[in-house]
């Protein structure tokens, strides 16, 4: 992700177009691939991040464009990994330095020099004045800049001009009041892809259907009141799975801080690429855990369930089913549709039209954190026969229980 | 018809607007997306008030506060300097920005202005550790919970604490909820991001508290106008002896070696001469920014650049200063040193070389309690620091003041000059600055010392 101060962009007449880069600009290509390239050669010399950043902005800003280069270092430095830091080195810095000041109060005398303070510390501390030289040399090795590089997800120069392109969006949806994605005729597996990820990331969504045209309708972080930060993320990484369709038109409000609302459209005419293009896409780490629990059960959870009608014109997006393993065992299909913390409203409409058109095969999980704060809605919960509650993401001990009860 | 006034997203709006009443006419504009009139959340006092003496009614939809008794547990015995700021605060009809030294009891000031305007307050103050300072301090003198909002904590009550940060961001929802609007450290309201903490604030009682409200930039007049003028002001010397340590102020002048003048001629020769030749004028706002990004178009730039940032390593850390505050550590070894830097480079590198404990704001929490603790027993008598400590944590114990390096502002140097002024019986505060032989740095010490807590230096 890019921070605020990296995005480029421009306004013409209410709108708000970000800049996005020539990925064919064979400048920028160099660029990219240099900047990849200190990486990778950081990873295997297990560099210091200081030194990292220091390399990376010395060359990112020979660049013409100091904000693009920047913005390059930025997504290249997400993508690394660095040592954790030492949890004991605090402790033991504290040590040394109750040493030296008992050192310090005790036994200078007016002639001692800096140097002479040293190796009297040294004494007292039992080490050779080479070991405390080490020492010191370590002391703040816990800094974010003493930490070193031990792993890189490389990409291509391409690739990262095109995450870069990406990022620039993402960091402009951040901002959305709310955003709307039409998608004319979509190809099934695209849209089953795209929505799918729509609830890996837990937003507050709308999905509908007219004759071959679908519309998604995302809240943006601006209308929570809670976690804006984590909810923001999450919407970043689903707007990062909306260019796997063919075609699309995504249109948002952006309000930037102490600006006027201006209006944001990116089409597929961008040419946005999307950020994971596997078939299966990202799975999240919760999802995948329960994903293995059942890998070798009676049961298995499908990620990509059919789409449900709701209403006149909705569609109920479910998480996940759950259906027989051996296609001879007949069982029902269970759809499993989560309502997290932010999902209150969609949790209270769905119950709604639950009652009102019955559809006994969509079972509906509720978080525990959603419920906390609304005694009401926890009730309504507990009486419904077809819902259940769950802390975070549903375990296999509660999905077990649950098909028990439905078997 | 009356005026119906209401709250929206840290604005006043109003339904109407009578006729005929000019001033009104500057308060309240018409906005056309909303076919409403509407003004700034501050201005509501000034709106109320007009409405009210022009006997036009009106609907108050906008504020969600009301009186509330907010009774002191204890008696409290101002000290007279608090008893004059509270009175001249109040005779200004409760707005305005009170300025007294670190450790001449602003806090207490903020309680007993609390308990005698008797509405929800909001105070904002710059750091976590602030706020849960402050939290405990209120919990002491009101029987009232006290809420947080920011570091993890969404909790509003009556009387709430939270930071600028988190303020700059929920202003907009919890901008009517309070009647009186406390600003610690209010210097820090001038910046862009902050300032609307204020002016989406309905809140018709304003209090801004801070040592001194000197802005380089000159932002000290926006913090007046959305807080008030300053109503009460005590400088250090006034307080000295009574209420706050007696002090000296000692200056130490160093002089470069011969290969640290040559290569600081050198570099600053060629870093003068790039500003010349590009036209770049750093007096100007934008100075810094221009010099940063023509640094970066040439060679010649990037270079410059470099010979900047050498230059300015030799002024700060020279071999000379790390011998004066070789010294000083010797002079002082049973007193509580607080040692000053410019950059947390600087920090780090003395930290590391003469072993003495650091404090920036890359220390974790949890270290940085440790390190306090152990510094207030006297385990640890002396920490190093670039600016975290300059305003906020409360150090009463440290005694003596170094200040290797800072910049040219006058309220940088008066903070650290407070946080060893914290009266403790028998306590007399001493504060070094030591500084390079170097024309640069002497107008940089120059400037950082136009105050009159520092007109007496002893060489």
């Amino acid at each position: 992700m890019l921070t605020r101060d990296l995005l480029l962009f421009r306004k013409y007449k209410g709108s708000i177009r970000p800049t996005l880069l020539k990925t064919g600009d064979a400048k920028l290509q160099t660029l990219a691939g240099d900047l990849v390239d200190l990486v990778s050669h950081a990873v295997e010399h297990n560099a210091r991040r200081g030194e990292l950043e220091e390399a990376m902005q010395i060359h990112a800003d020979a660049h013409g464009k100091v904000k693009v280069g920047r913005g390059l270092c930025k997504l290249l430095l997400d993508r690394a990994e660095f040592e954790e830091p030492d949890g004991a080195l605090a402790e033991r810095r504290k040590q040394v330095f109750v040493a030296a000041a008992a050192v310090l109060r005790g036994e200078l005398d007016p002639k001692t020099t800096r140097e002479n303070y040293l190796d009297i510390l040294a004494k007292r501390t039992n080490r050779s004045r080479l070991e405390l030289d080490q020492l010191r040399e370590l002391l703040y090795d816990d800094l974010p800049g003493n930490r070193k590089i031990i792993g890189f997800r490389k990409l291509s120069p391409l690739d990262l001009l095109h995450r870069y392109n990406l990022a620039q969006v993402q960091g402009l949806v951040m901002h959305a009041d709310r955003l709307h994605i039409h998608i004319p005729s979509p190809k099934l597996l695209e849209l089953r892809k795209v929505l799918r990820r729509l609830k890996f990331s837990r937003l507050v969504a709308e999905v509908t259907r007219d004759t071959d045209d679908w519309y998604v309708t995302v809240e943006g972080p601006g209308k929570l009141l809670d976690m804006q930060k984590k909810y923001g993320l999450q919407l970043a990484q689903f707007v990062a799975a909306v260019p796997l369709l063919s075609k699309f038109t995504l249109t948002a409000k952006v309000t930037l801080p102490r600006r006027s609302p201006l209006d944001l459209e990116i089409t597929h005419k961008h040419k946005l690429v999307a950020n994971d293009t596997t078939p299966l896409g990202h799975i999240p780490a919760e999802v995948a855990s329960v994903l293995e629990t059942f890998e070798d059960g009676t049961w298995q959870i499908d990620l990509t369930p059919d789409l449900r009608h709701v209403g006149a014109t909705g569609m109920c997006v479910a998480d996940f089913s759950l259906h027989p393993r051996d296609p001879a065992v007949a069982g029902p299909v269970v759809a499993i549709e989560l309502f997290h913390r932010w999902h209150r409203y969609a949790l209270e409409r769905r119950l709604d039209e639950l009652d009102t058109r019955a559809d006994p095969s969509l079972y509906i999980g509720a978080d525990r954190a959603l419920l906390k704060r609304n005694p009401t809605l926890k009730e309504r919960i507990e009486a419904h026969p077809q819902a259940f509650v769950f802390n975070q993401f549903p375990s296999r001990r509660v999905l077990t229980k649950l098909l028990k009860q439905i078997t | 018809m009356a005026v119906h006034l209401k709250f929206d997203s840290g604005t006043l709006v109003a339904t109407e607007k009578p006729a005929g009443h000019p001033h009104l006419d500057e308060l309240l504009v018409w906005d056309e997306r909303t076919r409403l009139y509407r003004a700034p959340a501050h201005r509501y006092r000034e709106v109320v008030l007009y409405l009210k003496h022009h006997d036009i009614a009106f609907d108050d939809g906008a504020r969600r506060f009301e009186r509330v008794a907010l009774p002191l547990q204890k008696t409290l015995k101002p000290f007279p300097h608090q008893a004059a700021a509270l009175s001249a605060w109040v005779a200004a009809g409760c707005t305005g920005i009170v300025e007294l030294p670190t450790g001449a009891g602003k806090t207490i000031l903020a309680v007993m202005a609390i308990a005698r305007i008797g509405r929800p307050t909001l105070v904002v103050v710059p750091t976590i550790d602030l706020m849960l300072q402050w939290q405990s301090v209120l919990e002491t003198w009101f029987d009232q919970p006290i809420g947080l909002l920011g570091g993890g904590n969404k909790d509003r009550q009556l009387l709430t604490v939270t930071t600028y940060d988190s303020a700059a961001f929920q202003t907009e929802f919890h901008g009517n909820c309070f009647g009186l609007l406390v600003c610690d450290e209010c210097h820090h309201l001038p910046a862009p991001a902050y300032q609307f903490i204020a002016s989406g604030s309905l809140a018709p009682f304003r209090l801004g508290l801070t040592a001194t409200l000197d802005r380089t930039d000159g932002g000290e007049q926006t913090a007046k106008s959305l807080l008030g003028p300053v109503r009460y002001r005590a400088a250090i010397d006034e307080l000295e002896g009574k209420y706050l340590a007696p002090y000296d102020i000692r200056t130490v002048h160093v002089e470069l070696t011969d290969d640290e003048q040559e290569r600081y001629d050198y570099c600053r020769g060629r870093y003068i001469e790039f500003l010349r030749t590009s036209g770049v004028d750093l007096s100007k706002p934008d100075g810094w920014g221009q010099f940063i990004i023509r640094c970066h178009r040439s060679d010649e730039g990037r270079e410059a650049f470099a010979c900047y940032r050498e230059q300015r390593r030799i002024a700060l850390t020279s071999s000379g200063k790390l011998e004066a505050l070789w010294q000083i550590l010797r002079r002082h070894r049973s007193d509580r040193i607080l040692v000053f830097t410019e950059d947390n480079e600087t920090v780090y590198r003395l930290s590391t070389m003469l072993l003495l404990p650091a404090i920036t704001h890359q220390t974790r929490g949890s270290e940085r309690k440790a390190l306090l603790a152990a510094f207030a027993s006297g385990e640890l008598p002396v920490l190093v620091t670039a600016r975290v400590l300059n305003e906020g944590v409360d150090v009463p114990d440290a005694n003596v003041g170094v200040i290797l390096s800072g910049s040219g502002s006058v309220r940088e140097h008066v903070q650290r000059l407070g946080r060893i002024l914290r009266k403790r019986p028998d306590k007399r505060a001493v504060l070094y600055e030591v500084c390079t032989e170097v024309a640069a740095e002497n107008r940089i010490s120059e400037r950082r010392r136009q105050h009159r807590a520092y007109q007496r230096v002893y060489s």
